[in-house]
């Protein structure tokens, strides 16, 4: 055996126990290619699960991209109510912008009209929607609560151009 | 609103339903159950040339033991990550199986301490339906920690063995309630800092660091008088890890770092088991029969193993003092050969990334905080320890998580995997609905 310093062992002259040992050694890293596979098909899983969550949406839901839509802001569709949710805090995503229309809800989950990416904000957050000509943000009794004007929402509250909703680090203007 | 409601449900699948990860853990487990036996079978038939009469035993207390904890799992934390389990399972398998081939004496009562710690490991399980509920003692944990932390130092109870006190009697039980006192002061840490978290975000100020700043000198200063080196590493890196991710300011790290610094030279200077150490560390072999001795035969042992190891059971581990709890990596290394430790390290590793990926998506603060913190124990122990013996890092003297040799640490242990799978059963849950 090439890699042996000792002159004085058997199982350098025993082929049966070298086999078994190598053996050994292949069932240990079997284990851990099983363990490997098994991580790796669930982040593939949940990977998927998030992929396929928006295709789930039967209908209209409205685009969480940023950026240009096909709705110029303020415009009534079907009598209902447009406006822009615009994220102006922290740095890495300020300028976002969410065409909402009469509806929309904040959170982390993949199919809110207003997807923010933190573990901090809970799936379904804070809802804002629009009702008696003014638009209204309340709580999902999210896990850390919802801040209007850097006070912690209790109730619904109206808000309107200037008001400042912030989830987690994230500030939210409407427009 | 039904538009939303709709593409929820997309999602929702129900958690406590789902017993996929449950399936995956039962075949890995019996995979490492398989591959623990082997292990078993084959160190018998390399000390006494005979096939263990005791294998079939052997086996249905593996399986035995797996299923127990498997039970538990899909009983009180069904969507739990389900690599964790077998991973510890493993380590601690092939721990015992290496104990057995050094000391039978041992390996009986390491036997004894793994059905406690399972039994640790599904009480913890039961007792803590959330892990929040930790959250709201933080106080008290921390001073039990630190009550544990000063146990040995009580006249009566502490034990001084092999130059370190930090062994404690309570009526017939010697245990090392260091090993305890560190996953309370990781849920201390991390209640804590939920709160002033986003004042430390903002500003770095002493009075907001005030009690855990207390805790980490008394843990710290505790560690000193008890001459036990690895475990003030140990607790020093798990406050410098979690204090660094509440704040998510890099000068903590910094900051951190220059106090290691600090503190290692100044123990350096004032104690003489810390300048021997670090000369061992630099030079073994300027006194191979004497100080050096441990480190020059681990060596030796690690040269020995090559590649693929000498074998289980045609080795020569025995040579190294203390191999069953401290040196247990080199016997690892030579029997097994740098593929068998490689192995070691991969589990770790497996653990590591498990309990980081937890943290990473945890939706509470505290959760991540605890899960992080856990995590920094379980990775930073196992560093110092194999770093020791491997010679990267000056030697400390510690367990090796699972697998060494020692009631307390095994005990402790499997508490802190409980917690984790605990953890990541809540954070997958939260994840799903």
């Amino acid at each position: 055996m090439s890699w042996g310093t000792n002159y004085d062992r058997q199982t350098v002259s025993d082929p049966l126990l070298l086999v078994l040992r190598i053996c050994l050694l292949a069932l240990v890293y079997l284990t851990f290619f099983r363990v490997l596979r098994a991580v790796w098909v669930e982040l593939r899983t949940e990977h998927r699960v998030v992929a396929a969550a928006p295709i789930a949406v039967p209908g209209a839901m409205p685009s969480p991209t940023a950026g240009g839509s096909s709705d110029p802001p303020g415009s009534d569709i079907d009598g209902r109510a447009t406006a822009r949710i615009v994220v102006v805090a922290p740095a890495s995503s300020a300028g976002s912008v969410f065409e909402i229309e009469g509806e929309a809800i904040i959170g982390r989950a993949p199919g809110c009209g207003v997807v923010i990416d933190d573990a901090r904000v809970s799936k379904l957050h804070a809802r804002v929607f629009h009702s008696g000509g003014h638009w209204v943000v309340e709580d999902l009794g999210s896990t850390n609560g919802t801040l209007l004007n850097e006070h912690v929402l209790v109730a619904a509250e109206n808000v309107g151009p200037g008001d400042r909703i912030q989830v987690a680090d994230h500030v939210l203007d409407l427009v | 609103m039904t538009v939303t409601g709709s593409a929820i449900e997309g999602v929702n699948a129900n958690p406590l339903r789902d017993f996929r990860p449950r399936r995956v853990e039962a075949g890995l487990l019996v995979m490492v159950a398989a591959t623990v036996g082997a292990a078993y079978g084959l160190a018998s038939f390399g000390t006494s040339e005979a096939i263990p009469a005791d294998l079939g035993p052997f086996l249905l207390w593996m399986f035995g033991l797996g299923l127990v904890v498997h039970l538990a799992v899909r009983r009180w934390a069904s969507a739990a990550d389900p690599v964790l389990v077998p991973v510890a399972l493993l380590l601690n398998g092939l721990g015992y199986v290496v104990i057995t081939r050094l000391d039978g004496g041992l390996a009986a009562l390491q036997s004894t301490w793994t059905a406690v710690g399972v039994g640790g490991f599904v009480a913890t399980l039961l007792v803590l339906p959330r892990a929040r509920i930790l959250e709201s003692y933080r106080y008290l944990l921390g001073l039990v920690g630190l009550g544990l932390l000063m146990l040995p130092l009580v006249p009566g109870f502490g034990r001084e063995i092999n130059g370190a006190r930090i062994w404690a009697s309570v009526g017939p039980i010697n245990f090392q309630p260091g090993e305890f006192a560190k996953l309370a002061l990781a849920a201390f840490f991390a209640a804590y800092l939920v709160d002033s978290r986003e004042l430390l975000r903002t500003r770095l100020e002493l009075r907001d660091l005030a009690p855990i700043g207390a805790a980490w000198a008394i843990s710290l200063g505790v560690m000193v008088l008890e001459r036990d080196l690895g475990s003030s590493l140990l607790f020093f890196a798990l406050f410098v890890v979690v204090l660094w991710v509440a704040s998510e300011r890099w000068i903590v790290l910094a900051f951190g770092g220059g106090l290691f610094v600090v503190g290692a030279l100044l123990s350096w200077q004032l104690f003489d088991h810390v300048q021997t150490r670090v000369d061992i560390w630099l030079d073994p072999f300027a006194d191979p029969k004497g100080d050096g001795y441990q480190i020059v035969e681990a060596s030796f042992a690690l040269a020995d193993g090559g590649l693929s190891g000498t074998g289980l059971g045609h080795g020569e581990p025995g040579r190294i003092p203390f191999v069953e709890t401290d040196f247990i990596f080199a016997a690892i290394g030579e029997e097994l050969g740098m593929a068998g430790s490689a192995a070691v390290l991969m589990a770790f590793l497996i653990l590591v990334g498990s309990g980081l990926r937890i943290a990473l998506r945890a939706s509470r603060i505290f959760d991540k905080l605890f899960a992080l913190g856990l995590t920094t124990l379980v990775g930073v122990q196992a560093f110092v320890i194999i770093g020791g013996v491997l010679r990267v890092v000056p030697l400390t003297g510690i367990t090796l998580p699972f697998v060494s040799y020692g009631g307390s640490s095994l005990v402790a242990n499997y508490a802190l995997l409980a917690l984790l799978v605990r953890l990541s059963h809540e954070q997958r849950t939260a994840e799903m609905t």
